[in-house]
């Protein structure tokens, strides 16, 4: 754009100079023209003017010998002599000056002629005068011969004049067209150059215009700017800064100028600074993300990041931001980070440690009670006819003890690993789930006469063989619960809660339970039986809590003594719905 | 020199060992039994070396691995016997006290021919193992190289 209107200008200034180189030329070859010419015209007017002093010498030439023949005198004869002599003269420079004009040469030539026949006739009678006296010569004369041949004569030097003036009139004609010509060629010719020279400054002008808006902008945006916008010089000053150098550290544009940019940089930054800038000459790579701290004008330091471009000449052309706070935050952060890091570490410990726990637990708790449960029917065995009632009861109640504790700690790994396991989301298809769990009681359930009321289930999202120890677990328990009923009655169902939950829930005829330990129920080895009238460990619906739980939920009950009881929970549907 | 027997027992805790061979004994297979207190004895006897040096070659029909087991555990054996050319289609079948995923997948992983959870109840023990050394001792037919009667 620029370069095209510098291309512009340019040509414009060409072509009027070009025009004006022209019209000098024309100009000067006008004149020149004009001066040849004119020296043409003085030329033709010689031409005339010797043309007429011919005549006159002519005329001489008749009057001498005419005046010769009427008196004799001698003197006359001499003057027409003379005259005669003049001729030759005349028509030599009469020949010299029509040398351009062959034409006029060739009526000379002839004028020559008929001159020469002319004083042929003149001196005859003057011959005719001395030899024979004034008689005879007038004779002569009577015959007019001399007179014809002087009127040939007159003709042919009036042909030649009327020659030489026509061609007068032409060269005359010639330099007046040609200054007119050229008059006309040099007025246009200025006025256009002077039009294009016009355009041409026209041009300058609104380029110079928009050059200046330009600048104007760019300080602008220089003087503007949120960065600092510097110049620096290799000499290690600044040689300009952006105003926002005041609002950042306190300095006035003049204070900031007046030192070297290394006397503010914290003396810890100095060697890196340094080391930067001259990497920076050397290399002639821009930089990015430099961060060094200067001094406020208040003391404090702040830290800014560079990015700045080395140029040929020498100076860098930097911006600058000021990263104080962020670099505050950052470390705080990074401080949180660490911290959070701790905390994870400590809890990831925890967490293996538990589960090294939960291993030995599961192994070497389970050992102990095998073998009690082994040698005590071992024992009942080998001692069998030793061992009266009282032992042998004993001996069942040490068996049945070891049985119990060992499904307890079946039931505490179980709800460990409930919680400490990863969820394994996929979709699930929950009345599927509730009927392998219905299934899996079978030996509790045989003999026994129970009416299933299940309804449709949704699929949802969730860890399967989770919410498959969720339906084992509730209905376990209302299949233990309504142990006393015939026919036993349990309900399943889900519906839509409409805060974007489904809420499924397990409803029995059973013994039910005393709303005022409702709370109870959730809780890690809280019963509100006894356990000679329904076995249990009190961890299944702690299980069923904390499954839930992750999954996003909630569990909750609703009972009566004696009159059965109702179990809830939720989960949210929104993975449900995204997903499908 | 030790007598070659048919099923080999690996495991450390005493109690165990005489549960198990109380449960096997109900199907007389109790004298076909050699006892290694730790994997590095039952790896020693699988390559007859050490105190089992000098054995006339044979392998057993199964061998019968606790998990937990001091000098080298239960899948390092395990991880052994099935790395060996000699010893790989020896079946091995875990006993042991844990219900624990990883070590189920672990064992898997490694091929494991059967894998027995020990039940509390010592009713259910006995019909585990005693079903254990019925199938594999009596009903399953060992690959070739195995030894057919204890000697």
């Amino acid at each position: 754009m620029k370069n095209s209107i510098e291309n512009k200008i340019a040509f414009c200034f060409a072509v009027s100079l070009v025009m004006l180189l022209a019209i000098g030329w024309l100009s000067y070859r006008t004149t020149t023209n004009l001066v040849a010419t004119e020296n043409w015209v003085s030329h033709t007017h010689e031409v005339i003017a010797t043309l007429e002093s011919g005549s006159a010498i002519l005329t001489d030439a008749e009057t001498s010998q005419r005046g010769y023949l009427l008196t004799g005198d001698e003197k006359f004869l001499q003057d027409s002599k003379n005259a005669q002599a003049q001729i030759t003269d005349w028509s030599g420079k009469l020949w010299k000056l029509t040398t351009d004009n062959p034409e006029q040469q060739r009526r000379l030539t002839e004028l020559n002629a008929l001159i020469s026949e002319r004083l042929a006739v003149l001196n005859d009678r003057i011959k005719l005068r001395q030899e024979q006296g004034l008689q005879a010569a007038a004779n002569a004369v009577a015959l007019r011969l001399g007179k014809q041949a002087m009127d040939r004569v007159w003709g042919q030097i009036t042909e030649m004049h009327t020659a030489e003036s026509q061609l007068l009139v032409q060269r005359q004609q010639a330099v007046q067209t040609a200054a007119k010509n050229s008059l006309i060629i040099i007025l246009s010719g200025t006025v256009l150059a002077c039009a294009i020279g016009l355009v041409a400054a026209m041009m300058i002008r609104r380029d110079l215009r928009l050059r200046q808006q330009a600048q104007e902008e760019l300080d602008r945006f220089f003087t503007l700017s949120l960065d600092f916008l510097c110049i620096a010089s290799s000499d290690g000053y600044f040689k300009r800064v952006s105003p926002i150098v005041t609002e950042i550290l306190g300095w006035s544009i003049e204070e900031f100028l007046a030192r070297p940019f290394l006397d503010f940089v914290h003396p810890d930054d100095k060697a890196s600074t340094l080391r930067e800038v001259e990497e920076q000459i050397v290399s002639g790579k821009k930089t990015l993300n430099f961060e060094n701290r200067y001094q406020h004008k208040d003391g404090s330091w702040r830290v800014l990041s560079w990015r700045s471009m080395p140029q040929p000449s020498g100076l860098m052309y930097a911006t600058a931001r000021d990263v104080t706070d962020q670099k505050r935050t950052e470390e705080k952060i990074t401080g949180l980070n660490a911290d959070l890091q701790i905390h994870t570490a400590r809890l990831e410990a925890a967490n293996k440690e538990l589960e090294a726990f939960s291993y030995s637990v599961s192994h070497d708790l389970r050992a102990p009670l095998r073998h009690v449960d082994g040698f005590v029917d071992l024992l009942g065995k080998h001692a069998a006819e030793k061992l009266d009632d009282r032992s042998r009861r004993y001996l069942k109640i040490i068996g049945d003890s070891a049985h119990q504790m060992g499904v307890l700690i079946d039931d505490l790994l179980i709800f460990s690993r409930m919680s400490r396991t990863e969820l394994r989301c996929s979709k699930v298809a929950l009345d599927s789930l509730l009927s392998e769990a219905v299934n899996a009681l079978q030996m509790e359930t045989k003999g026994r006469q129970i009416v299933w009321k299940i309804g449709s289930l949704p699929e949802v999202e969730a860890d399967a063989p989770m919410l498959r120890q969720v339906w084992a677990n509730l209905i376990g328990n209302a299949v233990k619960y309504t142990r006393t009923r015939d026919p036993a009655e349990i309900e399943v169902g889900c519906r839509d809660s409409g805060n974007g939950e489904f809420v499924f829930f397990v409803r029995d005829n059973g013994v039910g339970f005393d709303m005022q330990y409702a709370h109870k129920l959730f809780g890690v080895f809280q019963r509100l039986h006894r356990s000679e009238d329904f076995e249990g460990t009190g961890i299944g619906l702690a299980n069923v809590n904390r499954i839930v739980g992750r999954h996003g939920g909630r569990a909750w009950a609703e009972g009566k003594i004696g009159s059965g009881a109702t179990f809830f929970f939720s989960l949210p549907k929104t993975k449900t719905e995204t997903k499908t | 020199m030790a007598p070659l027997k048919r099923i080999l027992l690996a495991e450390d805790n005493e109690h165990d060992v005489e549960l198990t061979l109380a449960a096997l004994e109900e199907h007389n297979l109790a004298n076909e039994v050699v006892v290694t207190r730790d994997g590095a004895e039952a790896l020693d006897y699988l390559h007859h070396r050490g105190k089992f040096a000098g054995h006339a070659n044979g392998l057993p029909v199964v061998v019968m691995l606790d998990l937990k087991m001091p000098k080298v555990d239960g899948l390092e054996v395990l991880q052994q016997m099935k790395n060996d050319p000699h010893l790989k289609h020896v079946p091995v079948v875990m006993i042991t006290s844990s219900r624990e995923e990883q070590d189920l997948v672990r064992s898997y992983e490694l091929g494991v021919n059967g894998y027995v959870v020990k039940p509390v109840d010592f009713q259910k023990f006995i019909e585990s193992i005693k079903q254990v050394g019925f199938y594999w001792a009596i009903i399953n037919e060992p690959p070739p190289g195995t030894i057919k009667h204890s000697g």
